[in-house]
């Protein structure tokens, strides 16, 4: 019975359930009664991966499904991305339990201990989740109006809100929101949902925590850790990346806009590529530059227990933190006087070296399997899946059998990866009996 | 004057050496008697800069230069590759007698003394004579078909020394494309590469043990640090061989002979880790096998060697802390040795750093360069940085912008690595406090 039990660690069973998830979707999507057309059974797989991976990357456009598809689509991308929130807060917070010890050493208590809480919180997040994509799609309605009849305004207002809240970015309109480029309020909308769903509730507790205590007793509490990396990370990639956007782009492919709406664009772009993938504008006039800059925003991705993908801001801050501290010779890594375990650098670091690997590897792969694709799309295609971002160069649908293939293992890698790797490295270490003398070498 | 003599770093001291070498370099190559046409100052900073820091990435065609421009050029090849040989020895033997005290008490001892690095110096100095006088004479022969017995000895010492250094720079019009049929030829040119390219620490063991087998002495093992430089070079030259004779094989080496084939592949494997020397033309070349090139060209050579990259040992102690993290080990170990922590560190951080300039290098170039696409100038700035200047030929054609950009990252290959290696040397200050931890949610 203890093996049985041992056989479904966390990791596998996260492993399991989306591929499970992925072919059901798939299996749902091949019926007659969800497409228009004939459609090869690797471009399903696809089109069911992406959803469920929330990234976003299409190689068939979405007019090949009929409503009937739309709607499993739609349920794929919330499985998908509720599945992956409540599943890391789940055994995150049994992971966290495995630290108690420490926790309650260091004079803490952390409150998410009991099964009880745990289904308290989990309907917490589903509440929240449904309500904030209901009022995404009351407020999207109003300018899908103005363009479709009701019944299809208010379902494609509610498909884009889920899918901006899940991060996927997967549109129906066939431009991503490019049409909305000098209408700064719906972008808007679309960059509230984005952020909301990318920011993780870790951070949404926190704060309704924070929100709640100062209404009740007007005590002030301070942020965790996490919630400070998370905001400050967060807020400096995105006003560093919409900032350089606007200033590369300005005289080009945002060029026919007005200083005030470029800006806007760019902006709101830079919410979107850190995992949603909406397109705020045109990419196949890009600069190179630009390319090169949104591959490294959509690699980091989004934060924690959130929708979006990619290696996450606090791995990311965290492994800069270390690279500072290596360089400044410190033991201990710092961050708003708070130092790191160093468990957890190693597994920052874990992450960011394995998945740079997958991506080489994959790019490897591509670049043979591709061969009339240039080096920069086909490097962008295989980070924008990892990121499960979904941003394209516009590549997706010439990729051979074996690409696409590539590509929805990425998309899978980058989804669980990351938590897959922590749950797996959280297992207690070994602690071997030895140690083999120390030996330098010469390095550098 | 204590403030005084601490600002004088070993990383200073490698940097301003190297800046004055380039900076001599600079107005010697100015000078009327050297070139033939006039050439702009930039171009002239360029080359001296790749001389110095044995890159071999040309924005001027050597032919343009004057025999005597051509021997500046030679003398700058041979003081940066020897001159970061002994200087990183020097350093580096300074670093171990640090650690003196951590070495008695684990009951051994480290045989580099202060007396002993001036014998060192003068074995590099003359092993490195040696070996360029004996590759000349046997370079020459070949070069007498087609010059004249000066010109041919000329050019026989040039390529000696160059191929030596790893500085893969070639006086003639094609590069060794004119020798790509003779074996012998560049094999011993690979040879010469692969020497210069595997480290004074390794000479001197792989030395020390052939003298021993001849005086029928007690057997004695490798230290680690030569082990690991073994390994990784072999599986890096086995595996770099493989891959591009199976990726070349249907593209541009359809035509030869299997033999000839792996030959060529062989050759560039050893070629790219530093010196540069090429059998291909890069235009031909399928998009696979130029990330394969790049990664080779990143990795390079040993350290304490004449070449660039981020070395073998950095890469074989990444990959192995890796695994150590992925096993949910405690130490890193190699061959029954653990490895310190201190380390670990500083493999981590050059590659991370090194990683971090090459993107921020070319985000930069790319912004400045319109005419050119992203492979093109990402292969640039590793090629710069690895100090490999395979011909690309798209620095001719860089903005002033772009050359200074591509200058900076020649000489951050050359002494970026080691100084961040000395930087770490520094006595560790010993904070009297710590933060508390507070653990954050990654993944």
């Amino acid at each position: 019975m203890r093996k049985v039990a041992a056989q479904f660690s966390p990791g596998r069973i996260i492993v399991l359930s989306f591929l499970f998830i992925i072919a059901t979707g798939a299996f749902l999507l091949s019926l007659p009664i969800a497409r228009t057309v004939s459609i090869p059974f690797i471009d399903i797989l696809f089109m069911a991966a992406t959803s469920t991976c929330v990234a976003g990357l299409s190689t068939i456009p979405m007019t090949s499904f009929t409503p009937f598809g739309h709607v499993i689509i739609t349920c794929l991308i919330q499985l998908g991305g509720l599945g992956l929130m409540t599943f890391s807060f789940f055994f995150i917070s049994l992971f966290f339990d495995l630290g108690m010890t420490t926790q309650i050493l260091a004079g803490k208590i952390l409150d998410l201990r009991s099964w009880a809480r745990v289904k308290r919180f989990l309907v917490i997040i589903f509440t929240t989740t449904f309500l904030i994509e209901l009022a995404g799609a009351l407020l999207l309605y109003m300018p899908l109006r103005q363009r479709f009849p009701a019944g299809k305004a208010a379902f494609y207002a509610l498909f884009h809100s889920v899918s901006a809240f899940c991060n996927a970015g997967l549109d129906l309109l066939g431009d991503g929101v490019t049409s909305f480029q000098t209408r700064p309020l719906v972008l808007l909308i679309f960059a509230a949902l984005i952020f909301s769903g990318g920011i993780g509730f870790f951070f949404w507790f926190e704060l309704a925590n924070k929100i709640k205590n100062r209404i009740i007793t007007g005590a002030k509490s301070r942020f965790s850790l996490h919630a400070k990396i998370t905001l400050s990370t967060t807020t400096s990639l995105i006003l560093v990346c919409g900032i350089a956007t606007w200033l590369l782009e300005r005289n080009g492919s945002l060029g026919h806009l007005s200083n005030t709406h470029s800006f806007f664009v760019s902006i709101f772009h830079a919410v979107s590529i850190r995992s949603a993938g909406f397109q705020f504008f045109d990419l196949s006039q890009a600069t190179f530059a630009l390319l090169l800059l949104f591959v490294m925003l959509m690699y980091i991705g989004a934060n924690s227990g959130s929708t979006g993908g990619g290696i996450k801001t606090t791995t990311f801050a965290v492994f800069v933190a270390t690279i500072g501290a290596i360089v400044r010779n410190r033991d201990d890594v710092e961050f708003f006087g708070r130092s790191i375990p160093i468990g957890q650098v190693y597994n920052a670091i874990a992450i960011v070296v394995l998945s740079s690997m997958w991506i080489v590897f994959a790019t490897f792969l591509l670049l043979i399997t591709e061969q009339s694709l240039s080096f920069i799309q086909i490097l962008f295609e295989t980070v924008s899946a990892f990121g499960t971002c979904g941003l394209s160069t516009g590549i997706t649908a010439q990729l051979s059998y074996l690409g696409k293939v590539i590509i929805i293992t990425t998309m899978f890698v980058g989804r669980i990866g990351s938590l897959t790797m922590v749950l797996a490295l959280s297992k207690t270490r070994k602690k071997a009996l030895y140690k083999y003398p120390e030996e330098r070498i010469a390095i550098g | 004057m204590a403030e005084k003599r601490l600002q004088i770093s070993p990383g200073r001291v490698l940097l301003f050496s190297y800046l004055f070498i380039i900076a001599a370099g600079t107005f010697l190559l100015s000078l009327p008697q050297s070139r033939l046409i006039s050439i702009p100052l930039i171009d002239l900073i360029f080359t001296s800069a790749s001389c110095t820091c044995v890159t071999g990435i040309k924005v001027v065609p050597l032919p343009y230069f004057t025999i005597f421009g051509q021997s500046i050029i030679l003398c700058l090849i041979q003081l940066g590759g020897i001159g970061l040989m002994t200087l990183s020895l020097f350093f580096v033997s300074l670093f171990l007698n640090l650690g003196m005290a951590t070495q008695i008490m684990a009951g051994e001892m480290f045989e580099f003394r202060w007396s002993r690095i001036k014998t060192f110096v003068a074995m590099i100095v003359s092993t490195t004579f040696i070996i360029e006088l004996l590759a000349t004479i046997y370079l020459y022969f070949p070069f007498r078909e087609m010059f004249s017995p000066k010109t041919a000895l000329f050019y026989a010492f040039f390529h000696a020394v160059s191929a030596f250094c790893n500085a893969g720079l070639s006086p003639l019009e094609g590069g060794l494309q004119p020798f790509a049929n003779n074996t012998p030829f560049m094999l011993v040119i690979a040879l010469l590469v692969f020497i210069g390219s595997i480290g004074f620490v390794v000479w001197l063991e792989v030395g020390n043990k052939i003298k021993r087998f001849f005086l029928k002495a007690k057997h004695q093992s490798f230290s680690l640090h030569t082990k690991i430089v073994l390994m990784t070079t072999g599986i890096i030259l086995a595996a770099g061989t493989t891959l591009t004779w199976l990726l070349e094989q249907n593209n541009s080496l359809k035509d030869v002979s299997l033999f000839k084939a792996l030959f060529i592949s062989f050759f560039n494997t050893i070629s790219l880790r530093s010196a540069g020397f090429e059998l291909f033309d890069i235009a031909t070349l399928m998009p696979a096998t130029i990330l394969l090139f790049l990664i080779l060209m990143y990795i390079g050579g040993s350290p304490g060697s004449m070449s660039g990259g981020i070395k073998t040992t950095t890469l074989a102690l990444f990959v192995t802390t890796m695994a150590t993290i992925v096993r949910n080990r405690d130490e890193v170990e190699l061959f029954g040795r653990r490895i310190p922590k201190d380390q670990i560190y500083r493999a981590i951080s050059i590659i991370v750093l090194s990683v971090g300039w090459i993107f921020l290098a070319t985000f930069a170039l790319l912004v400045v360069e319109h005419d050119f696409n992203f492979i093109q100038v990402f292969f640039e700035v590793v090629s710069a940085l690895s100090l490999c200047g395979l011909p690309t030929k798209i620095s001719t054609s860089f903005s002033f912008f772009g050359k200074v950009v591509i200058i900076i990252t020649m000489l951050l290959g050359r002494v970026g690595s080691l100084t961040l290696v000395f930087a770490f040397w520094a006595r560790k200050k010993k904070h009297l406090y710590h933060y508390p931890e507070e653990r954050v949610v990654i993944g």
